[in-house]
């Protein structure tokens, strides 16, 4: 079974209606691209202010993306900049070759209302990925202070042409545009406006470096799985970590004696030494474990969940881990009527300073639920109800709905997955009846088999 | 009415045995879950490490593949035929659980089934305790041995929760099969002999030590033909249990026709012909006059004798049948070991155990141990030769190797019991203060009795009890004094059980539960820390190489980097290739560029060592180091000595005075590597050897590179350099950039002189 939700449906439209819209004629009346570089991640978020210069009136606007940011886009959001509300926005199949062989991929924006000819309206889009940064040196010691190359369009990529044109790098403290100048000018922001009128589609890319002395923590894969559970009315949670720390590999190997008298595990560096989860309120019954048993070395301080890794992760450095929490069920659950309920389970939770590349979140719904609906709040996932066995589960087994999805960071943490479903007292009461039922098959069982006389009497 | 209250005491005994078996089953298990407790579910120590990987194989594979299993994960570049060489009992019992639990809804992880294995098994061990008991005296004796299995500790020590060994099923099959074999001796049935041979099979899947079960059987049998004993009973008993035993037994890869072929099991064998003839006897015997029968024996005995003693000789010579195993030689040598064979040697379960540890594991039963077999010996019925044969064997077993304490510890507890169960019989007896009543009748009760059995038993017996019981009757001083002795005498004994019980437990919490894997400490506030730092190094090497990278390490290692960190070995504790194991030893002893040789053409990419010196951890890899010189020397005598290891007045130092073999060894290089540097004025204190290591006594790495130590130093890993990319050889190289680094000075010194020119 798939669910189609909203946003899915308008990708479809929104396909059809390109080809149209690619022909329309706007003009970027003004562009402000600010690139945050103070995460693991980069962020980008464009201020737009956008004109119909065609005679129709229209309201798809595109934004095409290079296709490798496009393969790692992350939390594409737009707004309406003076109404603060989220508008449909999303990336599709379409694509077009630049001369110079760089493939771009739309996105498009799809304004609430038709915009006039002539009328201006600005955007506010911002999205994130992790592409085009890379440690440079690629390789350092432990005790360096850890640089980072970020390359970007200082160009508007746009379709259209843009009359005013601002770059604002920021998030470190020594920013240096690397030019064939080499001017050497480090700052702690970065900013280039240019008034000419650009014509659509010019490509051109800057190089910057820029301090960056922590770890760059992403999580290859995410297996979140939450179990609902209404007999103990508690939803318990657990996560499957595989992270890596993208940051500059070690040039020679990791001493620990120079780790020791450093006093490193305790400073920031390019280094993950300690991982903050930060859970629900009232959650309880905390593990950490990998695949060789329990790590000991984990805090709770209140809804943070200190985890200190078997090492520290340094760059190149590989290391997966499983959590696991419970909550009472109460805080996610609505209950609609007697059988029917809405169970609101958080995206995400994890460390802030994250980048995600697949996240498969698996909703366990008890034994004999049936899914109505399933909600998510980001764009291009698929989800899937199937059914797995559990313990005690001696019928169908769990009601299981796993959703998968590409390229997500820590914003989308707060993002709730609604699913409702159907769950009636029949089912609630079929577990612990076919418990007791096999328990008195297997105890009289025995009693027969005790019945039976193996001697061989005169 | 008489019948009536009769019924209702049986019911309340049935009622009561049921109740003690819940109490047994329960203080069984759970006090070998303390170090689930204090630790986690993990498996324990070296081998179950093994046990663990393979039965993880056998649920991901079919039970054929497994057999077939050949690993090329161990023993590189050699592969170990894995499946042909384990006992497969221990992971089929624990990989049917698996698949029997997933049926029934309860798909439990299976390393939750290999911890919890040894303590569900060590249940059944008091129940085979308490029915093998009972056969020798009664049922109160039998709940005794029980109790007494159930918590001793030398039974404790090998199956706490986690330690996922082959002996955590093999006691418990052990007692099993010996419960049949005595109940078969007794009645002659052939369902209890074949019960027993089907148990032999399972213990002969399960663990190497059932070759102790093929020789006790077969001497109680033949004790028993030496002292006149035969009777067709005892025939059908052994002859159904060898046909089947034997058979069923060659069924396991690992076995194979040894049963005919191995010395080890000659015994059985000899004792199968021995029977017949035996039985061949005693029909003649039947038939003929005893003149005859008289000439007829000892002309076939001579025969028989000679034809089989040259048939051993010959066979022997001719290799048909396996020359003893060094193991077994070091069973009757101790020294055996150590001269010959010094990779056996020096496992230290393979010691002759020091004295207190018998008191240690079995607390006063050591001392009633003697008792209950004077006891039993008083008696001797035919059961009781067994318990009597058993005992002599075990003894002098568990007094040359340390781990056969294991085997000694069910009929430590056995006939422990039967003494304390005999003193109770007589001293808990205080019928006397009922003297309206007859004293045979409240008896039962007193000892927890069952009444039709111990009736039966005291008509046939010398009757102590009543003995004594008639003697005091009369004065009623003479019945007081005889009161208070009674209370006095078995107060003693209940304050001895308490005292039993409490040592048990301390030496299970204290000594026995702990996985090694990981090691309990405190943190500066005295909250509990644990000190985990194989699995972290371990972990490392899981994350962050290659996944067919090689690494060497010692021996001990080779199970847990297999199971942990997952990576392929040289060698490991299957200890099968001598050689091989030599050549880690070798390098290890040998001076870095020399060892890099070694290595690089083993294709080892990482070398693991375990340092304790930072911490005070005594079972390290420099502690251990003597013996790697000691194998090594063993195959290169001409290149690795241990003398050089050993400073001139013999000392094994590691400080300054340490021999300059030693301190160029590699070994000694990777341990201290970088060590003096993280104290005060580069002097670096050993704490498990007490010596202080200076910068000066370690040269520099030059052939490896440290990629990871573990945070309390206890596991270092290094890589071997790759080759040097202007292709010159990594000690020129770096003596080269030593001499660049301190340049100027050193270019001054070699100018050549100029000499005067006429």
């Amino acid at each position: 079974m798939k669910f189609q939700t909203l946003s899915s449906v308008f990708l479809l439209l929104i396909n059809l209606a390109i080809a149209q819209a690619i022909g329309q004629h706007w003009e970027n009346v003004e562009i402000i691209k600010t690139v945050d570089l103070s995460r693991s991640y980069i962020h980008e978020a464009l201020q737009l202010t956008i004109k119909n210069t065609g005679e129709e009136p229209d309201n798809i606007y595109l934004l095409p993306f290079t296709a490798e940011v496009a393969n790692s886009l992350s939390a594409l959001s737009c707004m309406l900049n003076d109404k603060n509300v989220f508008i449909d926005c999303s990336l599709t199949k379409q694509f077009k070759e630049l001369p110079n062989g760089e493939r771009l991929l739309y996105g498009a924006v799809k304004l609430p209302n038709k915009l006039q000819p002539q009328e201006e309206t600005e955007l506010f889009i911002r999205y994130s990925h992790n592409l085009n940064r890379y440690p440079v040196p690629s390789h350092i010691e432990m005790l360096d202070e850890q640089t980072l190359v970020f390359e970007t369009e200082s160009l508007p990529l746009s379709p259209y042409p843009t009359s005013k044109f601002t770059l604002n790098v920021i998030g470190s403290n020594s920013i240096e545009k690397l030019s064939d100048e080499a001017n050497g000018k480090k700052s702690s922001s970065y900013s280039y406006t240019t008034e000419d009128v650009i014509e659509p589609f010019s490509f051109e890319t800057s190089k910057f470096l820029y301090e960056h002395n922590l770890p760059l923590t992403r999580a290859a894969i995410l297996n979140r799985e939450a179990w609902v559970s209404h007999w103990a009315s508690t939803i318990e949670f657990k996560e499957d970590y595989d992270l890596i720390n993208d940051a500059a590999e070690l040039a020679s190997g990791f001493s620990r004696s120079k780790f020791l008298m450093n006093g490193l595990g305790k400073k920031p560096s390019h280094a993950l030494v300690a991982i903050d989860v930060i859970l629900p309120e009232e959650a309880h019954s905390h593990y950490y474990t990998d695949l060789v048993g329990m790590i000991s070395t984990a805090k709770v301080f209140g809804s943070h969940y200190i985890l200190k890794p078997r090492f520290p992760i340094y760059g190149g450095w590989k290391f997966n881990f499983t959590i696991g929490w419970t909550n009472p069920l109460a805080n996610f659950l609505s209950v609609l009527s007697d059988e029917e309920f809405i169970i609101s389970v958080p995206l995400l939770q994890g460390p802030p300073d994250i980048f995600y590349d697949f996240v498969n979140l698996s909703i366990y719904l008890p034994e004999g639920a049936i899914v109505e609906e399933v909600q998510v709040p980001v764009m291009n996932f698929s989800s899937e109800t199937s059914y797995e066995r559990s313990y005690f589960d001696l019928g169908s087994g769990h009601t299981k709905v796993t959703i998968e999805m590409k390229n997500l960071n820590e914003e989308l943490r707060e993002g709730p997955v609604f699913l409702r479903y159907k769950y009636s007292k029949l089912e609630l009461l079929r577990k612990p009846a076919s418990i007791a039922i096999y328990v008195f098959i297997a105890l009289f069982s025995l009693f027969l088999i005790k019945q039976i006389q193996l001697v061989i009497s005169a | 009415m008489r019948q009536s209250t009769l019924l209702a005491l049986e019911s309340f005994q049935t009622i009561l045995k049921a109740l003690i078996f819940v109490a047994i089953f329960g203080v069984a298990i759970s006090t070998r879950l303390f170090s689930v407790i204090r630790f986690e579910s993990i498996i324990h120590e070296f081998d179950p490490w093994f046990n663990f990987r393979a039965t993880k194989y056998l649920v991901s594979h079919s039970f054929y593949e497994f057999l077939n299993w050949f690993d090329d994960r161990t023993w590189y570049p050699l592969g170990r035929v894995t499946g042909g060489t384990l006992y497969p009992g221990l992971m089929t019992t624990s990989g049917a659980i698996w698949h029997i639990l997933r049926k029934i809804g309860l798909p439990i992880d299976i390393r939750n089934i290999c911890v919890l294995l040894a303590p569900a098994f060590s249940g059944f061990t008091a129940w085979a305790t308490y029915e093998f008991t009972k056969e020798l005296k009664d049922s109160s004796a039998g709940l005794l041995a029980a109790a007494f299995m159930a918590i001793a500790p030398g039974y404790i020590s090998r199956s706490v929760a986690g330690s996922y060994d082959n002996e955590a099923i093999a006691i418990t099959l052990l007692m099993v099969t010996f419960m049949f074999w005595i109940k078969a001796q007794k009645t002659g049935s052939v369902l209890h002999s074949t019960l027993a041979a089907l148990f032999y099979f399972y213990m002969v899947s399960a663990w190497g030590g059932y070759v102790f079960i093929t020789n006790l059987i077969p001497l109680h049998v033949f004790i028993l033909i030496l002292m006149g004993r035969y009777q067709s009973k005892l025939y059908t008993a052994y002859t159904t249990w060898y046909a089947i035993g034997t058979l069923a037994s060659m069924q396991i890869p690992f076995v194979g026709f040894l049963p005919i072929r191995s010395n080890d099991h000659m015994a059985a064998l000899g004792v199968f012909g021995l029977i017949q003839i035996v039985a061949l006897g005693d029909y003649i015997k039947s038939q003929v006059s005893s003149e005859r029968f008289r000439v007829v024996m000892m002309i076939s005995l001579a025969l028989i004798i000679s034809v089989g003693i040259s048939g051993l000789f010959l066979l022997t010579y001719m290799g048909y049948i396996a020359p003893w195993t060094g193991r077994f030689y070091s069973l009757w040598d101790t020294n055996y070991a150590k001269i010959h064979i010094p990779i056996i040697a020096s496992v230290s379960e393979h010691q002759p155990p020091a004295w207190p540890s018998f008191f240690f594991d079995n607390q006063f039963l050591i001392w009633l141990f003697p008792a209950g077999v004077f006891l039993l010996f008083l008696e001797l019925k035919d059961e009781h030769v067994f318990v009597l044969a058993y005992s002599v064997l075990c003894s002098y077993f568990a007094g040359v190797m340390i781990r056969l304490m294991l085997t000694l510890t069910p009929i430590i507890c056995v006939t422990g019991a039967i003494a304390i169960s005999k003193l109770f019989d007589i001293y808990m007896d205080f019928s006397v203060l009922l003297p309206s009543k007859p004293v045979n009748e409240i008896k039962p009760i007193e000892t927890k009795d069952d009444v039709k059995e111990s009736a039966a038993l005291s008509e046939e017996d010398d009757d102590y009890e009543a003995d004594l019981a008639l003697d005091y009757e009369p004065s009623s001083k003479a019945r007081w004094f005889d009161v208070a002795a009674k209370a006095i005498v078995s107060s003693t004994f209940l304050v001895y059980l308490f005292i039993f019980v409490y040592h048990c437990t301390y030496v299970t919490s204290n000594f026995y539960s702990s996985p090694s894997v990981v090691m309990p400490s405190q943190n500066p506030d005295g909250s509990v820390a644990l000190i985990d730092d194989f699995r972290e190094a371990y972990y490392w090497l899981r994350m962050n190489t290659a996944e067919d990278a090689k690494v060497a390490a010692w021996w001990d290692y080779g199970y847990q980097i297999g199971g942990m960190a997952d990576r392929t070995t040289l060698v490991d504790n299957n200890t099968w290739n001598n050689t091989h194991i030599a050549i880690v030893g070798k390098a290890m002893s040998s001076p870095e560029e020399k060892a890099y040789e070694i290595l690089k053409a083993h294709d080892v990419d990482y070398v693991l060592v375990v340092f304790g010196g930072a911490l005070g951890y005594s079972g390290d890899d420099l502690n251990k180091f003597l013996w790697m010189v000691r194998i090594s020397e063993g195959i290169w005598p001409e290149e690795v000595k241990e003398r050089n290891f050993f400073t001139d007045k013999g000392e094994y130092r590691v400080d300054s005075q340490a021999t300059k073999t030693m301190k160029d060894s590699l070994m000694y290089k990777l341990s201290y590597h970088d060590f003096p540097s993280i104290y005060p004025n580069g002097v670096g204190q050993d704490r498990t050897r007490n010596q202080k290591i200076t910068v000066n006594d370690v040269g520099p790495l030059d052939y490896f590179e440290e990629v990871f130590t573990s945070e309390i130093w206890l596991v270092r890993i290094y890589k071997l350099k790759s080759p040097d990319a202007l292709g010159r050889d990594h000690g020129e190289a770096a003596t080269f950039d030593r001499t660049l680094q301190s340049g100027v000075k050193k270019r001054v010194v070699k100018k050549p002189t100029l000499e005067l020119r006429v």
